[in-house]
């Protein structure tokens, strides 16, 4: 008899794999995406939304995990469990949280060495793809999937320690209603 | 001292570097197919004239290496087509371990692994190969023989 | 070479490995099935995608099982299932494999999975029962025997994900590759 996936229990984190065939998945996830695109931009499109994808699945294995179903509401916390319990749990360390300057819109997540920039090599043919986007995409299906709308983008910069390392910023743009929303709850 | 390193791929070269002013064949490519062909033929050969019988179905372990007195050949074959050699003085003792070391933490690593490479290519020219032919100097010139006199 | 050493092998092979959470794995390779599926119209193309880019992992990925696990050549095809149900798929995806059902030819046989990471929070519609979710397994296995000289076919034929009490693996052993030596011109 075939087990409801819902009886199944996932209260203990399933284990590991190789970093190796992780690797390599999205390597030809990549390589996938890029056949099946036109120009470099709409690869990062596709990579974002595959993360987005990925993105909405993760709030509710960690939520359900690590809250026991408690929801955040709040702005802040949710940053923080973003940037801290769902960076550790998918790449093994937790992100900088980081405030946007220009608007309040407007907040940042820091990878200093994001796992998937590491090994992914830029295909020959286009120089400033960044698979980033996957990172950001994740982000965003998890804000969108607490009603948190928003938008999510990454940047990559080259620092210049040594040997060099690409430092990955994930940009996240709320929808005003959030902000908004916040102010409200601040003030009750 | 080290003469020179191969690196082939199935039957043909894929990278090859010169060390010490090693032997600078006039016609490369020619070069390369022969030694190609000796490969083929000497682990072809050494299989037959086995005196050990090990079966109609035995990969064996390949030859390792030979030697004139002019120069030693050493030899280490991937159970999955990679073949690396080195050329050196015939005094220097056999680099197979060396060689398999190459072949996991360099070409493994920054080349096989490296989504922009595609399986087979050449990396002569490749814009991977700057890295590797530091990598690999850095790992020969560590050794004492690289520039060891012949004896 | 006893099972055991192969367990073993594949244990300290595996501990060498850096790793990743199984649930990012999963998830993303969730991700990436969705999108094939989105983008495919029949079921059939998303399992022979899933296998070809098994196949394109396979053929690197079987030089870092070659480096790693310091397994040498295979005295035969039973040799060679054991390896990839003890060292190969424990060095990679941290599970092993039974192998049984061999024929009497011992060119056949099958693999099955106690565990697959790959299916963790996977439920797959009625709708989709021509789907094989973990061929790209399959594929990896094709993809790096071919490039040790060994032709095989290699499917699921079970899956606990459409109601099967195990997941298995059809492997099948078709020829030996010759390494012949061609002429290469530019």
């Amino acid at each position: 008899m075939k087990t409801s996936i819902l009886d199944r229990q996932f209260s203990k984190s399933k284990g590991e794999v190789s970093l190796s065939l992780y690797a390599f998945l999205f390597s030809e996830m990549v390589q996938y995406c890029l056949n099946n695109v036109e120009q470099s931009q709409q690869l990062e499109d596709k990579l974002h939304e595959v993360g987005v994808r990925v993105g909405y699945r993760v709030l509710d294995l960690l939520c359900y995990r690590d809250k026991a179903n408690r929801r955040e509401v709040r702005l802040l916390s949710m940053l923080s469990f973003v940037s801290q319990t769902c960076w550790r749990a998918l790449f093994g360390h937790a992100g900088d949280l980081l405030k946007g300057q220009d608007s309040e819109l407007e907040y940042m997540i820091n990878d200093k060495s994001l796992l998937l920039t590491k090994f992914i090599s830029v295909p020959r043919d286009f120089s400033h793809i960044n698979c980033g986007a996957y990172a950001a995409g994740i982000v965003e299906g998890i804000l969108q999937s607490a009603e948190f709308p928003c938008e999510a983008s990454a940047h990559t910069v080259e620092e210049s320690t040594n040997p060099p390392t690409r430092s990955t910023t994930v940009l996240i743009r709320f929808a005003s209603e959030v902000v908004e929303r916040e102010k409200r709850l601040q003030n009750s | 001292m080290l003469y020179s390193f191969y690196l082939y791929y199935r039957h043909y070269c894929v990278y090859h570097e010169a060390f010490n002013h090693g032997r600078v064949a006039k016609d490369l490519r020619g070069d390369q197919k022969l030694i190609s062909g000796l490969l083929f033929s000497m682990k072809s050969f050494c299989q037959k004239i086995n005196p050990k019988d090990l079966g109609p179905n035995a990969l064996g372990n390949p030859f390792r290496s030979y030697s004139t007195p002019e120069y030693k050949l050493h030899y280490f074959e991937s159970l999955s087509g990679y073949k690396l050699l080195f050329m050196t003085d015939p005094s220097v003792p056999l680099l197979r371990e060396l060689l398999s070391f190459i072949y996991g933490s360099l070409v493994v690593e920054q080349i096989i692994k490296n989504p922009t490479f595609d399986i087979g290519e050449r990396l002569t020219g490749h814009p991977l190969a700057p890295a590797f032919s530091k990598a690999l100097n850095d790992c020969v010139q560590a050794t004492p023989f690289f520039a060891s006199l012949p004896q | 070479m006893s099972r055991q050493h192969y367990l073993k092998a594949g244990e300290v092979a595996f501990s060498k490995m850096d790793k990743v959470s199984a649930e990012l794995l999963a998830l993303t390779y969730g991700s990436l099935v969705t999108q094939l599926l989105k983008d495919k119209e029949e079921i059939e193309s998303v399992n022979v995608q899933l296998e070809k880019m098994g196949y394109n992992i396979g053929i690197r990925l079987v030089d870092e099982f070659l480096a790693k696990s310091g397994i040498g050549p295979c005295q035969d095809f039973r040799d060679t299932a054991e390896v990839i149900a003890k060292v190969a798929l424990k060095m990679f995806l941290n599970v092993t494999a039974d192998v049984t059902g061999w024929n009497s030819d011992l060119t056949a046989c099958t693999l099955v999975l106690h565990d697959n990471p790959l299916n963790e929070f996977v439920e797959l519609p009625a709708s989709m029962a021509g789907l094989k979710y973990g061929e790209l397994i399959c594929g990896v296995i094709r993809g790096g025997l071919e490039q040790v000289h060994m032709r095989v076919s290699c499917t699921f034929v079970k899956d606990v994900l459409k109601g099967d009490d195990t997941s298995e693996i059809a492997l099948e052993f078709k020829e030996i590759l010759k390494e012949e030596f061609v002429d290469e011109d530019e």
